[in-house]
């Protein structure tokens, strides 16, 4: 009886533990958050420095509605988005604000659940009466939120949701959903197009390449895009190895690996695994010439400690990168608010909120179906007017409707694509394109 | 006696006057409430009430507490999703298929795991929620980790597809109703006093010619099939699903309102659920711009707090509390046990003869 009423109290103990895992990961941010928002929304400061006009806005303020996960697991990654539309909103905000009307951030949370990212749309559009909408980080979220914005008329824009099918032919009547990021496809071209190029600096081509990555949606994705696009390259790809997410042990997979001896490794694994990975790696003492990794796990600000020096010459796709010609500066300036270096996920966030000023700008008012037609149609060369040049790496926005391996896609920012960086001395470098940075890809990678 | 009959018939008037007009209230919440927020949140009472008397039937009446219902909520979504999408078949009858399918599935898996009791029935429960969605992840055929989509297209019935939020609030009250009054069925018929003698004391059911493992299948099988008829409804009204929708802490979820409300009661669930949603959604409406997760820290709280100090949840207050007496005496004017007793044996009797 003893025994029974223990492991009822384990089972509910456990219940217990889930729940608060839930909402425990947040904590450590919880009190930076509200300060920033009530900030960045309530009271523009004209001091900025990059703010000449200087001239405090006035007038209803035009509500800007973000959903994003602000607890559960995923609480992390929403905070950083949600830095970048902060510091977006207060230099707009010090700069006059949109059409003299100031920004005003309401936010919503979603807690990595569709069910609740479509409440909280519900209650953003028709509580709060945004005027218009950003997210989601999962693409399932955005998926449901996306059709929500769309019945209401809500212009909305992602600027990290990269799952492919959001665009695709199922989505052709939903015109007030627009996709700054590039698809995953494009993250995978794109890392194809840089072994590509490689060869001008390492001398030698690559011409074998294997994919190692979690089963879990994110493996499957790099799978499904590498098999649509190696041919297209000429690359032979030698060996497809995958494992369950969280795994306690990569030998059996680094070893096929090695028989394989592919030129370039392609990757994608959450941050445990690839911590492991690379010290598999290590252990067996095979060093692959080349590591292209597709963000998540690699780029976590834990790879690099966790690793020392055994992660030097790892590279991988990221959206920004503080050493980007045109990121230094805002970085800078991100940096000395927030105390962390901005990441894809924030630059892209700070760019959709200046591609809505933008928007309303041209459209002359706030009407939904005004801002939706002007978004259609707004094209972003170079810099924003009265804004900073694209901090992203690349250098026009325009979202279009295009045809992408064969299917059609639409309202996808066409020029959208990511740079490679390339861990040197303990630091993410970019390395390609060529054109926006002036350090050497690392080859073969030393990883020690 | 015809004097005690008099008040039987009053009492049973005025009680059913009172359930009339809770009814009626339901009713027409849609007619005066325009906000689509505030009927979502009513959407979402009825669905995961529901989704908690599923629960309650294996949890609160049987006594075998199932920490896996998210996943025969979600593979009755999936079965239903996959079923239209895949043939394009009506949802009204991928809603049965679903539910078939899920019955059978919880019938088949847990016949052999009913030689476990107690905690150890949990864990099993657990584990074959996890396997489920680890087998969608790995499976092409169910789209792996990223989920499914139903069409989108006009509004229908035939469809069961809408933009406005109230076909959805009606039909999440007739399932939440029927639900409930089988439920009430179950608890009233020989199967419900087999299942709750099983609850108290397996080996004394058997003895006295009750056949547990029978029982606590046939419990399985209907809770699965109503969990599975709100996947169904869920897919519906979301339009999207993903094993996310099978992780542990949705069916921690499920279980909240049930122990909340009152786990030995049937209308423990809808208690609990009519307090605990709304409540939940109203704090982070409120507060998570400033406290993230609260509403989940408030759920734990809450957990909490009931297990220690009402362990029978809020119906098992109530029913020994005074409001209780004072609303049965003074409003619904209810004889006492003995006069109740005497005029349905006398009834009884009548028929018999």
């Amino acid at each position: 009886m003893k025994l029974k009423k223990f492991l009822a109290l384990l089972c509910a103990v456990a219940m217990l533990g889930g729940l608060l895992a839930a909402c425990s990961a947040p904590a450590a941010d919880q009190s930076a958050a509200p300060s920033a928002a009530t900030e960045a929304s309530k009271a523009p400061e004209g001091g900025n420095s990059t703010a000449p006009e200087g001239n405090t806005p006035s007038g209803d303020p035009i509500r800007l509605g973000t959903i994003y996960a602000m607890s559960g697991g995923n609480a992390a990654i929403g905070e950083n988005i949600l830095r970048g539309i902060d510091f977006a909103v207060e230099e707009i905000n010090a700069k006059g604000g949109v059409d003299g009307r100031p920004l005003e951030v309401v936010r919503g949370d979603h807690a990595g659940d569709p069910a609740q990212g479509k409440s909280e749309a519900e209650r953003l559009i028709t509580q709060e009466h945004v005027d218009i909408m950003m997210g989601c980080h999962m693409s399932t979220v955005t998926e449901v939120v996306a059709q929500v914005c769309q019945q209401y008329q809500v212009p909305m824009i992602t600027a990290i949701s990269t799952l492919d099918r959001l665009s695709d032919a199922d989505h052709e009547t939903m015109d007030y959903f627009f996709r700054l990021c590039p698809l995953n496809s494009v993250y995978v071209k794109d890392m194809l197009e840089y072994l590509k190029d490689s060869s001008e600096q390492t001398g030698e081509e690559v011409k074998t390449i294997a994919i190692f990555t979690d089963r879990a949606a994110i493996g499957q994705e790099l799978i499904r895009c590498v098999e649509l696009y190696k041919d297209e390259y000429g690359f032979d790809l030698v060996a497809t190895i995958d494992y369950s997410s969280n795994a306690t042990d990569l030998s059996a997979q680094v070893l096929a690996l090695k028989q394989a001896d592919p030129d370039a490794i392609l990757c994608d694994s959450y941050i445990g695994d690839a911590t492991l990975f690379v010290q598999t790696l290590n252990a067996q003492n095979y060093k692959p010439k080349m590591i292209v990794a597709k963000a998540n796990g690699f780029t976590d600000p834990a790879f690099i400690s966790n690793l020392a020096g055994a992660a030097n010459g790892v590279a991988s796709v990221v959206e920004f990168n503080p050493d980007l010609v045109n990121g230094v500066e805002i970085n800078k300036e991100f940096n000395e608010k927030f105390g962390v270096n901005m990441n894809g996920h924030t630059a892209e966030s700070y760019t959709v909120v200046w591609l809505f000023k933008a928007a309303i700008e041209a459209a002359g008012s706030t009407d939904g179906e005004a801002v939706k037609n002007a978004l259609a149609e707004l094209e972003i060369k170079g810099e924003f007017p009265g804004g900073r040049k694209i901090v992203l790496p690349y250098d026009t926005i325009k979202f279009e409707n295009y045809d992408l391996a064969g299917e059609p896609h639409f309202r996808d920012n066409t020029s959208a694509s990511v740079a490679i960086a390339q861990v040197q001395d303990g630091e993410w470098k970019t390395v390609w394109p060529f054109d926006f940075t002036d350090t050497k890809i690392l080859y073969p990678a030393p990883l020690e | 006696m015809a004097e005690k009959k008099r008040a039987v018939r009053i009492y049973h008037r005025n009680l059913a006057m009172v359930l009339g007009l809770i009814l009626l209230v339901f009713i027409l919440i849609p007619v005066f409430v325009k906000s689509p927020y505030v009927l979502n949140v009513f959407v979402l009472v009825f669905y995961m009430s529901t989704l908690s008397m599923a629960w309650n039937l294996l949890g609160g009446m049987t006594g075998q507490n199932s920490l896996g219902h998210a996943a025969y909520m979600g593979l009755g979504a999936y079965a239903c999703c996959l079923l239209i999408t895949k043939t394009g078949a009506n949802p009204w009858l991928a809603a049965i298929f679903g539910m078939v399918v899920v019955g059978l599935v919880a019938g088949i898996i847990f016949y052999p795991c009913f030689i476990l009791k107690g905690p150890y029935f949990t864990l099993v429960s657990i584990a074959f929620g996890e396997a489920l969605r680890q087998f969608i992840i790995n499976s092409s055929f169910f789209g792996r980790a990223s989920g499914i989509g139903l069409p989108f297209g006009k509004d229908s019935w035939l469809d069961f597809r809408f933009g406005s939020k109230v076909p959805y609030y009606y039909v999440g009250l007739i399932m939440v109703l029927g639900v409930y009054l089988l439920m009430k069925k179950i608890e009233r018929s020989r199967m419900g006093y087999a299942l709750r003698t099983i609850r108290e004391d397996e080996d004394a059911a058997a003895a006295i010619g009750i056949n547990p493992t029978r029982y606590k299948i046939m419990a399985v099988v209907v809770s699965a099939m109503v969990a599975a008829l709100v996947g169904f409804f869920y897919a519906s009204y979301i339009r999207y699903i993903d094993p996310e929708l099978m992780v542990q802490a949705k069916s921690t979820e499920s279980v909240l309102p049930a122990v909340v409300g009152g786990a030995a009661y049937v209308e423990g669930p809808l208690v609990g659920g009519l307090i605990m949603i709304p409540l939940s959604e109203f704090l982070r409406a409120k507060y998570s711009a400033i406290l993230p997760g609260i509403n989940m820290l408030m759920y734990a709280v809450a957990l909490l707090a009931v297990i220690r100090f009402r362990p029978a949840g809020i119906l098992g207050w109530y029913m020994h509390s005074n409001v209780k007496t004072f609303i049965d005496t003074k409003l619904l004017r209810k004889p006492s046990v003995d006069v109740l007793e005497e005029v349905e044996l006398a009834q009884y009797h009548k028929e018999e003869v």
